[in-house]
């Protein structure tokens, strides 16, 4: 049922436009940590504004609420909505409890408040008042101190809605546990002269601050080892056994004394005693990689401390058989270390299982140590083995230029995209031109990474200031493992920096970077990007978020273009397999660097201001950080995370249609991954014993589809089924005959 | 099923600008008739070579019109769908059909919500739409399908003719 407006509030409104924000904060002596459980009650809220027109001219009385977004000093939020009021109240008067389960907060905060309208349940939309004089409607309170008890009151100011809120703030004082060194049992002992340390670890109820004291039972005196805040709740530091001055601590008992430095009665008194070894011994002994050593990216080192100087050796075994023995080594007194790489005594390779890694060692004056063991699995690597690599920020030629520092990140995955280890990773770099003003190719290495699962070349300086780089990753296993495995991929080319004014006339074209295309050289020798009729072309463009005239926007957008560029190559396992991965040669990844305007609709929609698509581009993705719901249509997208733009790129690129229920527009996948009957799916799905109807518990659509799980790219936005890879395969079929 | 207030809303709202703008890309066929004058040239490696036909329009389920109608630089893409209710067939001054693009309905607008990790369609009343055509010199009207129901035409030879040989972008003031 529709109510008529029926009060006038023009002496409200003169009455709000002068009222002043105002903050009264009541705080108490409080505990600590920085903890606290928050409530945000809105006390009142009006408007003038009419938030529920009906034909043009009648406002609806509003069926007013409010929102409260709290905002961590980290970055993490929490939203609370309140329940809509009894029908009828155009005003509230009386407070309303916003978050009716207090939200426990970490850190200091703030608290944008936000007040609605929403007649959903009259088949009408939601629509936000107007808080601020500003652009933006929300109402932010300044930063408030969590962990301390208060209560303070916000009345918003400026809009022509008007809200006054209460923030309840309850701290919650941290209880700290203290697991090492122990509280109360045997103190453990450790000689800093020989490296040793000792660690002080544990847990907190709340995050919390913590100060790190350590007091000589013998002396007295206490120094503070460390002082910070600990968000995680989770507190892992080491004392090397060390002086503020740097000296070796006395040889005597030490309480370390654990606290969160504004609240004494949280302290943890835990006991260790530094000592000095007389005898031999191995200590700290460890290995690297700890556990799951691929022995195939590259040897295991295994490491210790050696009480006294002596002669020293490592022998492996398996399955209590000695299968490799190093050389005997005389290391002085301290760390030592061994390297193993997977080959047995009798030169055969390591096999999966368990090893001990065994080291002996006799002092100068012939007394033995006692053997000191380390046992460790090797493992094969999973199967497959890939290679790629981006620019970093993804577009540097949009910063305006590229900075030092700019590197090329190469990432080696198996063939789940899983990173795994490469024995070797070498990047090669050389300047490329611009598009029309290609450059002969000189190839030079410019970092080598061993045993990394990534490898990170900053851009020489001289190819640096050049138009563009070009760059080639290769990964190899190490040398000897039988049937060793090596990945190269393709040439790649990347803007560094826009051509001058008078090198040509490309300026006066749009400024369209090359983020990242495939390399060919031409029949002059040349080095370019392929043919685009040869590629599949995303290019992606600054929207709201991304100021790209800033410096600091700048290289957001470079690395929200990575993010989104990973995305496509599935290099986050979750997604595996990419056919944008397998096609890596053929695809190109541009970027148009014209700003878009990205607002909310009524509809809280992403509406976008004018945008002209790159023409050649097959996909159109508009990057943006606003609050709102993403959408699509044609080849153009708006996206605020890399997986909305991994699921729009298939509608684009591969033509295919949506396959989740049940809003209809499935006629754009027809035969290609959607089929308008069961018996058109069984006969031109990929598999025909596998056909569902899409649907859902609110109804039915009579399309269906021959991909059987749900969790699919055109559903969820993660994995491609049968018909996504067999669509992508004909794209790149044509694509490989030039009709891209 | 959109509710009665939406629906309202939505007939309100005409003015508004709305969402989408698409493009869809494709590399000229070759023309039937021998050409008035060489289309620019095209090199594949390079995105400033070659001529686009750019077309804006404002669609609804029963009308188009014409928003914007110029030749730029830069060819398109060849890679087109097959399938889909929107359909732009290119025609020379014979009727003879040039080229035909299909595309996805630009009235339904996919969405999706990355805080509640949900898609969504909304059927718009109207919507902006871009389309990069391939620019073919003895194009003489562009026809615009939705579904199966032929919503208008486009007369663009005479801008192709107005443009021989002028600097890209072209367009009538």
């Amino acid at each position: 049922m529709r109510r008529m407006r029926k009060r006038v509030r023009s002496l409200l409104a003169v009455a709000l436009a002068a009222v002043v924000g105002a903050a009264v904060l009541v705080a108490t002596p409080a505990a600590a940590s920085f903890g606290s459980t928050v409530t945000v009650t809105a006390n009142e809220m009006h408007t003038t504004e009419c938030l529920d027109r009906i034909w043009l001219v009648i406002c609806d009385t509003p069926e007013l609420f409010g929102v409260a977004v709290i905002t961590q000093d980290n970055g993490q939020q929490f939203r609370c909505e309140m329940a809509l009021p009894a029908a009828g109240g155009a005003d509230i008067t009386t407070p309303n409890t916003i978050c009716t389960t207090p939200q426990t907060i970490t850190g200091e905060f703030r608290v944008n408040f936000e007040l609605w309208e929403d007649d959903s349940m009259e088949g009408g939309s939601r629509e936000q008042a107007d808080l601020n004089p500003g652009t933006a409607k929300d109402w932010a309170t300044t930063s408030i101190l969590g962990g301390r008890d208060s209560t303070s009151t916000w009345i918003t100011s400026a809009g022509p809605s008007r809200a006054v809120f209460s923030v309840g703030v309850t701290a919650r004082p941290t209880t700290i546990t203290l697991n090492s060194p122990p509280t109360g049992s045997v103190p453990p002992d450790f000689d800093p002269r020989l490296g040793e340390t000792l660690t002080i670890s544990g847990y907190l109820s709340v995050p919390s601050a913590l100060r790190f004291v350590i007091t000589s039972l013998a002396t007295g005196s206490s120094f503070v080892l460390y002082e910070a805040p600990f968000y995680g709740g989770i507190f892992n530091i080491t004392w090397d056994g060390r002086m503020p001055d740097g000296t070796y601590a006395p040889v005597g008992a030490y309480d370390v004394t654990v606290v969160d430095p504004v609240d004494a009665g949280t302290a943890r008194i835990g006991h260790a005693r530094v000592i000095q070894r007389a005898g031999l011994s191995f200590t700290n002994m460890a290995s690297q990689p700890v556990s799951g050593w691929q022995y195939r990216s590259g040897p295991i080192t295994v490491s210790a401390v050696a009480s006294v100087t002596g002669t020293f050796r490592m022998v492996v075994f398996r399955a209590g058989v000695e299968v490799f023995r190093t050389g005997d080594q005389r290391r002085a007194a301290g760390p030592i270390s061994f390297l193993w790489n997977g080959r047995h005594a009798d030169g055969t390779w390591a096999q999966p299982g368990s090893y001990v890694f065994t080291l002996q060692g006799n002092a100068d004056d012939g007394r033995p140590f006692p053997a000191t063991s380390l046992t460790t699995s090797a493992v094969n690597p999973p199967p497959g083995f890939e290679v790629y690599a981006l620019a970093e920020p993804g577009v540097p030629a949009v910063n305006p230029q590229a900075v030092p520092g700019t590197s090329i990140r190469a990432k080696v995955v198996a063939g789940d995209h899983n990173p795994r280890p490469a024995a070797r990773i070498t990047v090669e770099m050389s300047p490329a031109g611009w598009i029309t003003r290609p450059v002969a190719l000189a190839p030079r290495v410019v970092k080598t990474c061993v045993q990394a699962t990534e490898c990170q070349a900053v851009i020489p300086s001289d190819i640096l200031a050049g138009d563009a780089v070009a760059y080639r990753i290769t990964a190899s296993e190490a040398e000897g493992v039988p049937d060793m495995a090596t990945a190269s991929a393709d040439w790649r080319i990347t803007d560094l920096n826009p051509p001058e004014p008078s090198q040509g006339p490309e300026v006066t074209l749009l400024p369209l970077w090359r983020a990242s295309v495939p390399a060919a050289v031409n029949k002059d020798g040349k080095l370019t990007n392929r043919p685009l009729n040869q590629t599949l072309d995303v290019a992606y463009a600054p929207g709201t978020g991304y100021d790209t005239s800033t410096l600091a926007g700048a290289r957001q957008f470079g690395n929200a273009v990575d993010d989104n560029a990973w995305q496509l190559l599935g290099v986050r396992g979750r997604i595996f397999p990419s056919s944008v991965a397998t096609h890596w040669s053929q695809v190109g990844i541009w970027v148009q660097n014209i700003p878009v305007e990205v607002k909310v609709d009524p509809d809280t929609l992403c509406a976008r201001g004018p945008f002209s698509p790159v023409s050649f581009a097959e996909a159109n993705g508009i990057l943006h950080t606003v609050n709102c719901r993403d959408n699509a249509t044609g080849n153009i997208f708006t996206a605020d995370s890399p997986t909305v733009g991994w699921h729009e790129f298939h509608h684009d690129a591969y033509h295919e249609g949506d396959e989740y229920c049940c809003d209809g527009g499935y006629s754009f996948g027809a035969g290609i991954n959607t089929y308008s009957s069961q018996a058109d799916c069984q006969r031109d799905g990929s598999d025909a014993s596998t056909c569902n109807e899409i649907s859902d518990s609110t109804g039915r659509t009579g399309w269906w589809r021959s991909d059987a799980p749900l969790s699919d790219v055109m559903i969820s936005n993660t994995v491609e089924r049968a018909d996504d890879l067999r669509a992508a395969e004909a794209a790149f079929a044509k694509c490989g005959r030039a009709q891209c | 099923m959109l509710s009665r207030r939406t629906r309202l809303l939505a007939v309100l709202v005409l003015a508004l600008p709305v969402l989408a703008v698409g493009a869809i890309a494709a590399q000229g066929a070759p023309p039937r008739l021998a050409p008035v004058q060489p289309a620019p040239s095209v090199d594949f490696t390079d995105p400033s070579k070659g001529a686009h036909l750019r077309l804006g329009l404002r669609l609804s389920e029963a009308t188009v019109a014409l928003m914007m109608l110029e030749i730029g630089p830069g060819f398109t893409s060849s890679l087109r769908g097959s399938t889909g209710p929107f359909t732009l067939r290119l025609r020379d001054s014979a009727g003879a059909v040039l080229d035909t693009l299909t595309m996805d309905d630009p009235l339904a607008v996919r969405t999706y919500t990355s805080k509640q990790y949900a898609h969504g369609t909304l059927r718009l009343e109207e919507a902006d739409v871009i389309v990069d055509l391939p620019y073919i010199d003895t194009t003489a009207t562009v026809d615009v399908v939705l579904g199966r129901k032929r919503v208008g035409s486009i007369e663009v030879g005479s801008l192709i003719q107005a443009c021989m040989g002028k600097r890209l972008p072209c367009a009538f003031s």
